[in-house]
């Protein structure tokens, strides 16, 4: 159990202070002692030895007188001498008075008693006997009553001794015990101060080194704590200041080492957050990249779409021109041949002519295409009766489906309401169709049929063929730009596969679409629907694609 | 014989379209470009002309534009003759004065029946 630094050095000071408070009473008491001795010595000792000096000298100066009583005969001188023996009688009287009111021990009281009876019985003998002896006889005839009192004389100055002796022996016996409590004083003094100088130097020694080492390790740890090591504690002994101390850095290295542990945990988070940051970051930064290549891959792309349109305007005008002059000098020849009358070259004319002219259409196609992709197609809308522009169809494309030996039949109503759309284009559309289906069938059967759809706003052109048909697999490539169902069909049948794409592009921009249903080896069925007033439609993704035929259709 | 005057920087053209107007029974004759054709109607009072609208130096917009300012060539039929040429191209063409225009390649018998037609207004 340690006690508190304070606790102990109170202890030590409460301690010294006992030992004080101690020495302090028993110094007191010494002088107590000493001062009562000496006043002893002052008031009984000193007097006692007077007294019994004077009692010494009275019982001589009575004795001497005595014998001057003795040796004087004259009345005068034995007047004087008796009054003189009177006056030392009260004398002793005063003396034995004043003795036995000193504090006596009892031997000198017995003693006193012994001397005081007998000088009792020598006063009376001096009185009784010596001196009315000693006027009876004025010779030495009085010696045997002086003589008789010599043995109590004797006893006076034995006992007057005996009683100096023991005031002397009680004065000695005073300053003894002075001496001794003085000694022993000084004893307990030096004693008290040596223990007090000990109880000190032992505090101070234990609790300084005590305290010492112990703060010595505080600073230790506190420097090993300061550079960082917070593994470190401080032994936390005992229930005082220091301990308190040290228990209460050992908590502050615990709480340390938790803030630390706390630190290092967010220093991680930070660090997680950032590496995670930074992979955000750098996953922006990609994305962006790539969003970026994207753009350029879209524009790249863009770019080189306008650059196919641009070659393919660019191509079909350098193309044309060239090709006007073939079909405007195989006209003149014509007129040249005819004039002059030679028509065995006629029929190669004709097909010079119908050839170029055939070239011409696809030069066309390819540049309508191209306008249309570059979005510079303008519609030209105006009012036109559907009846009038099919059967003008159906009479250019008749020779077409002669060829092949196909008949070719308009299915429409006697009155069709006139609708608004570019009529030009319309034309194209439907020419392009049947162009197809006489193009594809052989000793087949075509019909366009027109239907007005009045609850729909649209008009309905359905062409229809018994030519070969068209796969699910072609069907799937059949509007794609330059793309033929099969391109084998190129080599048989000619063509350069735009017309469909075309088709399918001038009917969107007619606001209309393009459809179809087919199968293999039966027939397919093109389906055209344009609204009654057309109004321009840039979405060109309103084609619709059927892949099997309905029978119920046939 | 009705004068026709012929403005193509393209020979064969300009040949094509004299022997097809001379089969119809019009004496044709032929300038290779706007400038040169403006050169011409200093001397010539032709019943049409026939301009194509791309050409070098004085091209066909120019050409209408600069006949339409001449008193004396302000009722003169103007017959534009026109390639694969874009919608306000022709709107342009007619703006500065034409009044028909025929596309290439051009047709006989299309040629002759737009001829006629304008120089009978």
């Amino acid at each position: 159990m340690y006690l508190s630094f304070r606790a102990k050095l109170l202890g030590a000071f409460a301690a010294n202070l006992l030992l004080l408070v101690a020495l302090g009473i028993f110094v007191i008491h010494q002088m107590g002692t000493m001062e009562g001795r000496a006043a002893f010595i002052g008031g009984q000792a000193i007097p006692a030895l007077e007294y019994a000096g004077q009692i010494d000298v009275d019982v001589h100066r009575y004795r001497t007188l005595q014998q001057e009583y003795l040796i004087n005969v004259s009345a005068a001188d034995r007047q004087r001498v008796g009054d003189e023996l009177a006056v030392l009688e009260q004398q002793m009287d005063e003396n034995f008075d004043a003795f036995g009111r000193l504090t006596l021990a009892d031997e000198q009281r017995s003693v006193l008693g012994r001397l005081r009876a007998t000088w009792a019985i020598y006063t009376r003998l001096t009185h009784d006997e010596f001196m009315p002896d000693s006027e009876q006889q004025n010779t030495g005839t009085v010696q045997p009553s002086f003589n008789r009192m010599n043995p109590y004389y004797t006893d006076l100055l034995g006992a007057s001794r005996r009683l100096s002796e023991l005031s002397r022996t009680q004065s000695a016996d005073a300053v003894a015990v002075v001496n001794g409590a003085y000694e022993t004083s000084r004893y307990v003094i030096l004693a008290v101060a040596g223990g007090a100088v000990i109880i000190s130097a032992v505090i101070g020694l234990v609790l300084g080194g005590t305290i010492v080492r112990r703060v010595g390790r505080l600073t230790e740890t506190a420097l090993a704590v300061a550079d960082g090591d917070l593994e470190r504690s401080v032994p936390a002994v005992g229930n005082d200041e220091l301990g308190r101390l040290a228990r209460n850095f050992n908590q502050m290295i615990l709480s340390l080492r938790h803030q630390r542990l706390l630190l290092e945990e967010r220093n991680r988070e930070l660090l997680a957050s950032l590496a995670n940051e930074r992979a955000l970051r750098e996953d922006l930064v990609l994305r962006r990249a790539a969003e970026a290549a994207a753009l350029q891959a879209e524009a790249a792309a863009t770019a080189a779409n306008q650059a196919k349109s641009m070659f393919l305007a660019t191509m079909s005008h350098e193309l044309r021109t060239p090709l006007q002059a073939i079909l405007g000098y195989a006209q003149i020849i014509q007129f040249e041949v005819q004039a002059d009358g030679q028509s065995n070259v006629l029929p190669q004319l004709d097909r010079i002519i119908s050839a170029g002219r055939h070239l011409q259409t696809i030069i066309n196609n390819v540049l309508d295409f191209s306008k249309i992709e570059q979005g510079k197609m303008d519609l030209d809308r105006s009012i036109v009766n559907v009846g009038a522009l099919a059967r003008d169809v159906i009479s250019i494309v008749q020779p077409l489906a002669a060829q092949r030996k196909n008949t070719l039949k308009l299915d429409c109503p006697v009155y069709v309401s006139p609708i608004e759309t570019d009529s030009g284009k319309l034309r194209q559309v439907l020419y392009n169709l049947l162009a197809n289906a006489c193009k594809f069938t052989e000793h087949g059967a075509i019909v366009l049929s027109v239907q007005l759809d009045d609850a729909a706003d649209q008009i309905c052109f359905a062409i229809s063929d018994t030519g070969i048909g068209i796969s699910p697999e072609q069907m799937d490539r059949l509007f794609q730009p330059f793309v033929q169902a099969d391109t084998s069909t190129t080599r048989r049948y000619g063509g350069t596969g735009l017309g469909l794409a075309l088709s399918l592009q001038l009917c969107a921009l007619l606001g209309g679409a393009l459809s179809v249903s087919s199968e293999l080896g039966v027939g397919s069925i093109f389906t055209v629907r344009i609204p009654t007033d057309s109004q321009p439609h840039d979405d060109l993704a309103l084609a619709e694609y059927t892949h099997a035929i309905d029978p119920s259709r046939r | 014989m009705p004068l026709i005057l012929v403005v193509d920087d393209s020979e064969d053209n300009r040949f094509i379209l004299r022997r097809m107007l001379e089969i119809g029974g019009f004496s044709v004759v032929t300038a290779i470009d706007g400038q040169d054709a403006l050169g011409q109607v200093a001397t010539l009072r032709p019943a049409l002309i026939m301009l194509d609208l791309a050409m070098p130096r004085v091209d066909g917009w120019t050409l209408a534009a600069e006949l339409r300012k001449r008193a004396d060539l302000r009722e003169t039929p103007l017959l534009a003759i026109t390639g694969h040429v874009m919608r306000d191209e022709l709107i342009r063409a007619l703006d500065a004065g034409c009044d028909d225009y025929l596309s290439k390649p051009i047709d006989y018998e299309t040629l002759l029946l737009k001829v006629r037609a304008l120089i009978k207004t």
